[in-house]
């Protein structure tokens, strides 16, 4: 049987139909207002992106040693931006001379360079991309300062008359230049700012004065002449402080009379060998200057409220009491002005090497302008170098080893400034090729037909091919410029007359005779003779590197550091 | 209940769901935008401050946010942006936060809206005329003021410091034997001795008189040392462009300029460099007091020796206006939030932690040596409770301002 509705109640259905009908709209209506405000609603910037809170920080190398837990503590910490993303520091060591291009691409966030001299040189160059008004930099704090000093060793000092004498720059600059057994260094201007501040006080030297060094002063004839003059008394450049400082615990005495450091690598120097001989830390008469490390936030146009933060809590803890006593044991001043520094158990508590109340004045930090102008000049009053290229073309180096090789001995003449002299020899079973020493404006198409008919091939006679080099360095003796031997190489001596003793004998005889050789190496591959060239490098003050894809194009900058 | 009378309860039900459902659901979601709508859950208030009041600024903000300070029932939330008076104008002035003018909001890009949440909603500047130099800017650009100099938004002082001398006690000893007072004549002779300390009585350890003065284009302090000399040379309390490009003025100037140790770089913390390098960068210089009150034991601490404090005939006040951005950019809730900040900070016990901080409060009711504050700690050392403001520096128009950090630009740092 059908049952039959009736009409009231289908009319009820209908209408209960169009009323859920119309509550489905009207939460659809709901939910795309809700949609709507949302697309309109602006987040702070960085809330989607865990990245956003994160700040890459370059800083210079010296203070590894240092920065690195210190950040490593701070990332500990686990701290959170307002929307919930975790605040965290990534550093890397980056020299400051090579920061700029980092920061113009927009690589970090902070830099920490060794001093604020550079803030000045990279706003500069920010504007030289941005436009004149524009600027990079911005807040910047302190948070562990060291003055520049001319570390000298006890006997050394005495014989200048220290304590009771202060010793002025220009007291050093005249016995360097006096006394040709006086051997003192700074390092490359190029590199840091103490090898930079050490120029710059030879360029007020030069200009007989302290303060208010002009472009015009520092280029004319008789500042650089005088420039040129110490600088020709240089025994030793460097990359850098740590370089120095791990010279002088290496070789002691031996290393040099005097070079140019903080007085923070001093104290770490005397802390390593308690025992003596110590070394002073001498303030110069005229003024010395500070490597005061600034930490600075970048105002990139990226820059994130969350980097910012990151930014106030990690400088916020730098300066924590906990954190700033670490810094005083590390031997820099800490920026925490209520934390004695010469109290007892601190470096400065009842030793003579170190002084609390020094440095009593300044040189005048000239402007940016000014300071690139000095660094250019430099370049032509340095101590000039005799270099020979010492290359491996043995069997093992075929392939990829032999095309780098190639790049790097490419991308060396490519950027050696004029002046250099170079010369050449190639080794593998036995010596293939020598080039003589010249300039190499002279002699640069040769080296280039000889370094592209290089094949791999034979045995690895290093050691004569070193030792060719080293008797025509020490047949020309040349003592007014820097001799240095740069050897190739991946294998190891397996094939040599020679011996490493025999070949160490020749180095000190020559440089008994005035002829003092630096030997370094690029080794390229984990087959390389690391122990027989560590031997003759660190002999002779110079290093190993390894010789990557990464690192070929920055190699020439860095051993030219040295010379 | 028949099944026509389940199926008619069940259909208003799941009306009633849906309905109710999707009203909480967008009533919640809301709520969890930061600065926009009707309801939003917390009000974010952005102050770019002034690097001098930052500290002080930043720990009353901290407690304020502590205290859970509410507006109409939503929680506001600080955020403090520590910037340098004349950088934040130079971002001003090149519209680097991103005013979005007369634009409607829902015709916005994504990168606009991006930028909108990062826009600061006040701003304290070291001074008001820095307020008068932005508003000129903007009324070039919009047509109209973004910064109110009148009304209940009205930029107001929220606290007050003033440039004074500060010379190391050894070096102001011999300073003040060889030349019976200080000003900035005594500043240049000093500076222009050719036989440097030793020429004025002083020990030769200490090299060349050195003074310290921010770097014009980075702190707002080295420019208001410059107007202050430019006073102190005319005698009088108002310079004007004439004034400071004639050149017997410009070379007594530099002549000045030219003792300051560092003239091209320098963080804009003077007065902490100051402390930090002791007298081996600075013998002394005219900064702000309260940035040398807050430096003063560390500098004893370090250095072994304090500061003596002088007072210039011409006085330079700072007065830290908060300012409250008028634009379009942020809501009327934000700009209420920005208000309720400001009037928590002149109230008088946060008032009372900027005395603490070495500034002077705006409230009258508290004083700045009531306890042991820095004014009464270092009276002995020259510290004046209270300075005459008669005599106070006009600070002069954006012309001169300009006019005077071109000179710098080219004659100073670009030496």
């Amino acid at each position: 049987m059908v049952r039959r509705r009736s009409p009231w109640r289908v009319l009820l259905g209908m209408l209960l139909l169009v009323i859920l009908f119309t509550c489905i709209l009207m939460g659809g209506a709901l939910f795309s207002v809700y949609k709507s405000q949302r697309g309109h609603s602006p987040r702070p910037q960085g809330t989607a992106d865990p990245q956003s809170s994160v700040l890459h920080l370059a800083y210079s190398p010296e203070k590894k040693e240092l920065l690195q837990p210190l950040i490593d503590a701070f990332n500990s910490k686990k701290l959170q931006s307002d929307d919930g993303h975790c605040l965290q520091v990534i550093g890397e060591t980056v020299a400051p001379s090579k920061m700029t291009e980092g920061i113009i691409s927009g690589e970090w966030q902070a830099v920490s360079p060794d001093s604020s001299l550079w803030l000045g040189i990279f706003d500069r160059e920010w504007q030289k991309a941005h436009g004149p008004a524009a600027w990079v930099v911005g807040e910047s704090y302190r948070y562990a300062v060291t003055p520049v000093v001319l570390a000298m060793w006890e006997n050394v000092a005495d014989a200048f008359g220290w304590p009771k004498r202060m010793i002025s720059w220009k007291d050093v600059q005249q016995r360097a230049t006096q006394n040709a057994k006086f051997r003192w260094g700074h390092p490359s201007s190029t590199y840091d700012a103490s090898g930079m501040l050490a120029t710059l006080a030879e360029f007020y030297a030069g200009a007989g004065d302290t303060r208010s060094l002009t472009k015009q002063q520092a280029t004319d004839k008789q500042t650089l002449e005088y420039v040129a003059q110490i600088e020709h008394s240089i025994t030793y450049y460097g990359e850098g402080e740590s370089v120095l400082l791990q010279q002088a615990l290496a070789r002691g005495p031996d290393f040099l009379d005097a070079f140019v450091t903080s007085e923070q690598m001093v104290i770490n120097y005397n802390q390593q060998r308690p025992g003596g001989p110590h070394l002073v830390a001498v303030y110069p008469a005229e003024g010395t200057l500070w490597l005061d490390h600034p930490l600075a936030l970048l105002e990139q146009p990226d820059l994130t409220a969350n980097q910012r933060r990151t930014f106030q809590e990690f400088k916020r803890f730098l300066m924590s009491t906990e954190t700033q006593e670490k810094v005083l044991t590390a031997g820099y001043r800490p920026a925490d002005l209520t934390i004695p520094i010469n109290k007892a158990g601190t470096p400065w508590h009842d030793t003579p090497w170190v002084d609390a109340l020094q440095p009593q004045t300044t040189l005048q930090i000239p402007a940016p302008g000014v300071i690139e102008v000095v660094r250019n000049a430099w370049f032509y009053t340095k101590r000039q170098a005799n270099i020979f290229l010492v290359v491996d073309s043995s069997g093992s180096m075929k392939g990829k080893k032999m095309e780098r090789t190639k790049d790097a001995l490419y991308s060396f003449l490519g950027q050696m400034p004029p002046g250099q002299q170079v010369g050449f020899v190639q080794f593998a079973t036995e010596v293939v090729t020598v080039e003589p020493l010249a300039p190499l404006d002279e002699n640069e198409p040769i080296l280039k037909t000889d370094i592209e008919d290089m094949k791999a091939d034979g045995k690895t006679a290093l050691l004569d091919g070193v030792e060719v080099a080293l008797d025509r360095l020490r047949r020309r003796h040349d003592q007014e410029r820097i001799n240095a031997i740069v050897v190739m190489t991946d294998g190891r001596e397996n094939n040599s007359s020679t011996s490493p003793r025999e070949l160490l004998r020749e180095v000190q005889q020559g440089a008994a005779e005035g002829t003092k050789v630096i030997i370094f190496a690029v080794a390229f591959g984990d087959d390389a003779d690391y122990d027989t060239l560590r031997a003759l490098t660190e002999a002779t003050g110079g290093q190993v590197r390894e010789g990557n894809i990464e690192t070929i194009q920055e190699l020439y900058q860095l051993l030219s550091t040295y010379f | 209940m028949n099944r026509t009378r389940l199926i008619f309860f069940a259909i208003i039900i799941v009306a009633l769901v849906v309905v109710g459902g999707s009203f909480l659901w967008q009533r919640g979601d809301t709520s969890a935008t930061l600065s926009d709508g009707d309801h939003p859950k917390q009000l974010e208030v952005r102050v770019l401050t002034s690097l001098a009041v930052e500290p002080w600024v930043e720990d009353a903000a901290q407690k304020f946010n502590k205290e859970n300070h509410k507006l109409n029932g939503v929680p506001v939330h600080v955020q403090i942006i520590a910037m340098d008076g004349l950088t934040a104008l130079g971002k001003w002035d090149r519209d680097e936060f991103g005013t979005i003018g007369d634009k409607p909001r829902d015709q916005l890009t994504a990168e606009e809206k991006a930028r909108l949440a990062q826009f600061p909603t006040a701003w304290i500047p070291d001074s008001r005329y820095l307020v008068e130099l932005a508003n000129a800017t903007y009324k070039t650009r919009l047509g109209r003021d973004v910064f109110l100099t009148d009304g209940e938004y009205r930029a107001r002082p929220i606290a007050l410091s003033l440039f004074v001398w500060g010379i190391y006690e050894s070096r102001a000893k011999v300073l003040l034997t060889h030349y019976s007072k200080l000003n900035w004549q005594v500043i240049h002779d000093a500076a222009t001795a050719k036989g440097g300390w030793p020429e004025l009585g002083g020990d030769p350890a200490w090299g060349y008189f050195k003074l310290v003065v921010p770097n014009p284009l980075r702190n707002v302090g080295g420019l208001a040392a410059m107007v202050a000399a430019a006073g102190e040379y005319y005698q009088r309390p108002s310079i004007s462009v004439a004034d400071v490009t004639k050149p017997d003025f410009q070379k007594w100037l530099a002549e000045i300029m030219y003792s300051v140790t560092n003239l091209g770089g320098g963080s804009s913390y003077t007065a902490e460099d100051f402390a930090l390098f002791g007298y081996s960068v600075g013998d002394g210089g005219q900064l702000l007091e309260s940035d040398l009150l807050q430096n003063m034991e560390g500098i004893k601490n370090r250095w072994g020796e304090p500061l003596r404090f002088m007072y210039p005939p011409y006085v330079t006040w700072f007065d830290f206006p908060f300012t409250i951005w008028m634009g379009s950019e942020t809501t009327a809730q934000e700009k209420n939030a920005a208000l309720l900040f400001e009037h928590y900070l002149i109230s008088e016990p946060v008032q009372k932690l900027a005395v603490q901080r070495g500034l002077r409060p705006v409230n009258p009711s508290v004083s700045v040596t009531d306890g042991d504050t820095l004014f009464s700690r270092w009276q002995a050392q020259g510290v004046l409770p209270i300075v005459k403001r008669a005599d106070a520096m006009r600070f002069p128009d954006r012309d001169i301002l300009q006019a005077l950090l071109r000179w710098f630009q080219l004659n100073v740092e670009g030496r």
